[in-house]
């Protein structure tokens, strides 16, 4: 009997949920699990909003509105952010460096590791995914996606991989991450959400390990630029949050003909991306995984 | 007729595969040797085949003057940041000048570096540089447990943990769909 356990952080004025599944333990014991895990990933929360909140004045991305981009070149060990993050258990994975001119090595600060993100979006996107909005440098809408994978990797995964729990999955703002033990039959059941009922869903996507991220014309906190209004919400599912994220923007931005088209034109993301699209219409469409699976993975047809 | 149609259809499609040689094999390494290629959005109408967009792009502080130059190997041919008027916050420790280069790990997508310079204890130009990946093999990153990605899109909802969609918020949590399932997860 599988439990779960569910807890809710508020940070960056949004909803987090944090969930851990366990196939054998009991409901009290994945209760005092999760209950050391979220003040953590809470606070992580908290120190990405002050580094990255356009809308404080201490923040990084205020300094670099202001002129500042030292940001960029700071050691992530020196700054708040990455200090904590760390701790020991800073995954190897996403240890970028920074060379300095006299050769020494910094740990690259998550300002720059989120800033190239933004570049590498943009030019995926062929610029349907923009840095810059009226003029100024706003990461926000790679941000909470990014975020949520972050914090999913470093507080979460560790549970999973020394056997604490089975499956873990962490969400905000219709961008949630999830991961399955390989040793557990667990899936991950996420529903999409109906945007004329609010508590109505039109799919459910079943995934073990990945990411899925939902944006739409109501959305708070996107600041996105659209040449087309033909999409009222798109959904893409992929292995990594962060991308599922910008790919879902990029849906909304260019419209669904000019998202399918990005994604032919890339075998990554053809490769990997799954959607569900609201169009203005009210009707729903889906994008397929363009290329065949191997045997060992399953993916069943839409049905 | 037949016969000029179908010289047509050989022509274009001739066209078409050494168009799609260049980007695949050409393109990306120019992009790689190139330090600077100005404009981010760089006006490649089909990027098939290629993993990557081909674009380093630039990107500068506050004004948004980007000169679409062509591919010099300068990295100077950037745009300058931190020209804003208002600049009223130095920052507090001073900057050894000199290029300094920030490298991301490789994610699915590719490799990006940032080059940034530093003349007289300022940074004066910000440089995105994208690595190709080297063929689609790369592209499935190693994580920390096996991709057993099994994914599958279905039209109902049976049990589900999590709702994705695009207008929650703080204020609008409660009674949500999320907070209903939440709490009753919690109440199993």
């Amino acid at each position: 009997m599988t439990v779960i356990q569910a807890r809710v952080i508020h940070a960056m004025t949004i909803p987090f949920t944090l969930q851990l599944a366990s196939d054998t333990a009991s409901a009290a014991q994945l209760a005092t699990l999760i209950d050391t895990v979220t003040p953590r990933v809470a606070d992580f929360l908290r120190q990405v909003e002050t580094t990255f909140s356009p809308f404080r004045s201490d923040s990084q991305v205020t300094a670099a509105r202001h002129g500042d981009w030292s940001p960029l070149l700071a050691d992530a060990s020196d700054h708040h952010l990455p200090q904590s993050a760390a701790q020991g258990q800073r995954p190897s994975r996403h240890a970028g460096i920074t060379l300095a001119p006299d050769g020494t090595r910094r740990t690259q600060s998550a300002f720059a590791e989120v800033y190239a993100l933004m570049e590498q979006a943009k030019g995926l996107t062929h610029g349907h995914f923009d840095p810059m909005h009226a003029g100024a440098y706003d990461p926000t809408g790679i941000v909470k996606g990014w975020a949520v994978e972050r914090a999913h990797e470093q507080f979460l995964m560790p549970l999973i991989k020394s056997g604490q729990c089975d499956a873990a999955a962490l969400g905000g703002g219709g961008d949630i991450q999830t991961a399955v033990a390989d040793t557990s039959d667990f899936t991950w059941n996420i529903g999409v959400q109906d945007p004329s009922n609010p508590h109505g869903t039109v799919r459910t996507v079943t995934m073990r390990n990945g990411g899925i991220a939902t944006s739409g014309t109501s959305q708070r906190g996107e600041h996105i630029t659209r040449s087309t209004h033909d999409l009222t919400q798109a959904t893409v599912i992929g292995d990594h949050l962060t991308f599922a994220d910008m790919w879902a923007t990029t849906a909304i931005s260019a419209g669904e003909r000019t998202f399918r088209e990005l994604v032919a034109a890339n075998p990554a993301a053809q490769n990997d991306l799954m959607a569900v699209f609201i169009r203005a219409d009210g009707t729903v469409s889906e994008l397929k995984p363009g290329r065949s699976t191997p045997p060992s993975t399953n993916r069943p047809a839409l049905s | 007729m037949k016969t000029f149609t179908r010289t047509a259809i050989a022509i274009v499609a001739g066209l078409a595969i050494i168009g799609d040689a260049f980007l695949l094999f050409v393109k990306p390494h120019l992009a790689q040797q190139s330090t600077s290629t100005g404009l981010a959005t760089a006006g490649t109408e089909s990027g098939a085949g290629s993993t990557n967009s081909n674009d380093a792009g630039t990107t500068d502080g506050t004004s948004n003057n980007s000169d679409s130059a062509s591919g010099s190997n300068s990295a100077d041919s950037s745009g300058t940041a931190s020209d804003s008027s208002s600049d009223s916050s130095d920052s507090s420790s001073t900057l050894t000048d000199g290029t300094y280069t920030s490298v991301s790990t490789p994610n699915e997508y590719g490799e990006i570096q940032l080059q940034v310079k530093v003349s007289g204890g300022k940074i004066t130009t910000i440089t995105t540089l994208k690595v190709p990946t080297h063929g689609r093999s790369q592209s499935v990153n190693a994580q920390a447990i096996p991709e057993l990605t099994e994914r599958a899109i279905s039209a109902q909802s049976a049990d589900i943990q999590f709702v994705s969609g695009a207008t929650e918020t703080s204020t609008a949590f409660v009674n949500s769909l999320q907070d209903a399932i939440n709490q009753a997860l919690n109440a199993d």
